[in-house]
């Protein structure tokens, strides 16, 4: 669990059990510590501000609803992302079906990956700030799900076990969905013209940091 | 340059630190020689490097607040215990459960054309526990919440309010004792309210009609929940189980689906969080997606079965009992 250096995880955790026998003071001193969180989620989830902020406070107020039948030693991150992330899959499939406009579907098989070779330009890992406008703009070209376990993984860094029980889905679908979801970006990121592949030296071989 | 085949699948695990050391080690080693799988690792590392964190995500200002007002004025009411000495008798629910579920499906019906019995029995217990006596499952789940006979043992805590729920049932169901397998008509039949109601695609706005909390809730809320623990035994793992209990004596949703009608769900069901196994699964339902399941089952024109919660509030959610059909 990753709070701000500010809280320490005993402080967390007695903020957790007070909010769960009642006290409004700790819980919001929860929601300040995760709001940045769950914001970065339903932002990008959702379409627009509104349905971002909306499903934030459904997140939240669904917590406060299920703090007493939390069990303390599970992950309280997981948990509430998994409220937020359920929060955002309602309101995008409310607002597909308002709109019927069918999206790319989960079950189109096989991405076609041409990736064309990788520019060599030496543009210099074309800025960073560059490079992250490109990367939000193409997860908003992914499929919600693809969308959702990406930023699990990079933003909030869950591992597959925790983004599982986020998502509800099987380790063999998040695996696949994060494969797919990471091509599909960086189809994305090459395509547009965005992404200068890192000089293929030092970082190679090092396993991410989960 | 493409990564090759055979070790493509391996990348994004590699990627994430989701592999093996010794597969990790494969990884390492194939990435030496294969130009295709290097420039794809690098290119997810870069895009890791790159990626937005939560400092690049702007958070409303009042949000927290708003959040907390949200809840201090009862929008979010907890779940609370019923009282030892419930069940009430039958007469003096009936008022109750009706107020119920016009609070909750004159929204619903407003937004979506929908057709639902309405009936006084929730199925899950019911059918689980429908060999025991109705006074022996009254009994069990009054006093120690224990599941209903072949319910799996691990969540107990989401058996709050299925246990709730089936001690009403057990009440309730009384005049169909004897029958090991209640078709949800004859159920129906067994009280006396059933009631078939349809509305069609007018108000929209009426949404946020049953937004009121009831203030007995809020109170209960507030005050330190040892009855909610006594419940819900802290007993076993099941995070998600138990934690997805959450306002699980909100009113409780039952279908009978055949292949065909599952079906066309598609993998709607899968979004929601599963309690139980079943027959009948239940799931536990968040407001929206009770709202948006009915709405489904409306479109496809599969029938269902609402109950409103047994003290006629409305909280938010609720569980979803999906019962195979012959």
């Amino acid at each position: 669990m990753k709070s701000p250096p500010s809280v320490s995880p005993e402080q967390e955790r007695a903020w957790i059990d007070a909010a769960r026998g009642g006290s409004q003071d700790a819980f919001e001193a929860l929601v300040h510590l995760y709001e940045k969180k769950v914001f970065a989620l339903t932002s990008r989830l959702c379409g627009n501000p509104e349905d971002a902020r909306e499903a934030a406070q459904e997140a939240f107020l669904a917590a406060w609803q299920g703090l007493p039948f939390f069990r303390g030693d599970a992950s309280f991150s997981t948990w509430l992302y998994r409220l937020t992330s359920n929060a955002c899959m309602d309101l995008l499939r409310r607002e597909q079906r308002r709109t019927s406009a069918a999206g790319p579907s989960l079950d189109d098989e096989e991405i076609n990956i041409d990736v064309p070779s990788p520019m060599e330009s030496p543009q210099e890992a074309a800025e960073r700030r560059e490079l992250r406008a490109a990367i939000e703009a193409g997860l908003q070209s992914l499929p919600p799900d693809y969308r959702a376990v990406l930023i699990l993984r990079e933003l909030h860094q869950l591992t597959y076990d925790e983004i599982a029980q986020t998502v509800d889905a099987d380790l063999g679908t998040v695996k696949s969905r994060i494969s797919r979801g990471r091509k599909l970006l960086r189809k994305f990121l090459l395509e547009t013209g965005n992404f200068s592949p890192p000089r293929p030296s030092k970082e190679t071989g090092k396993e991410g940091s989960q | 340059m493409k990564y090759c085949a055979e070790y493509g699948a391996l990348l994004d695990a590699f990627v994430d630190g989701e592999l093996s050391p010794d597969d990790s080690a494969r990884v390492r080693e194939h990435l030496k020689t294969c130009g295709g799988c290097r420039s794809y690792v690098d290119a997810a590392l870069a895009i890791r490097d790159a990626f937005p964190d939560e400092n690049d995500t702007e958070v409303p200002e009042d949000f927290a607040a708003v959040v907390m007002t949200a809840i201090s004025s009862g929008a979010a009411p907890r779940e609370t215990v019923p009282p030892r000495t419930e069940p009430e008798t039958e007469p003096s629910q009936t008022p109750a459960r009706r107020r119920g579920w016009k609070k909750i499906l004159l929204p619903l019906a407003a937004c979506f054309a929908v057709a639902v019995l309405v009936r006084g029995i929730p199925l899950g217990g019911a059918s689980s526990g429908s060999a025991a006596s109705p006074s022996a499952a009254m009994d069990t789940a009054a006093a120690t919440a224990a599941p209903p006979a072949g319910a799996e043992a691990e969540s107990p805590a989401a058996y709050a309010g299925a246990a709730q729920e089936s001690a009403l049932d057990a009440q309730e169901a009384a005049p169909a004792a004897g029958e090991p397998e209640v078709g949800v008509e004859e159920r129906a039949a067994a009280t006396e309210k059933n009631v078939f109601y349809t509305a069609s695609q007018s108000a929209g706005s009426a949404e946020t009609s049953d937004s009121g909390a009831p203030t007995e809730d809020t109170a209960n809320g507030a005050a330190p929940t040892a009855g909610a623990e006594t419940v819900a035994p802290a007993a076993a793992g099941g995070t998600f189980a138990a934690a997805s209990a959450e306002s699980s004596s909100g009113r409780s949703v039952s279908v009978t689906l055949n292949a065909e009608q599952r079906k066309a769900l598609g993998n709607l069901l899968e979004r929601f969080v599963l309690t139980e196994a079943g027959p009948p699964a239940v799931y536990r339902l968040t407001e929206t997606q009770l709202h948006d399941f009915l709405a489904e089952l409306e479109r496809l024109d599969i029938a269902a079965t609402v109950t409103e919660p047994s003290d006629g509030k409305a909280s938010g959610g609720g569980l979803l009992y999906v019962s195979p059909a012959d």
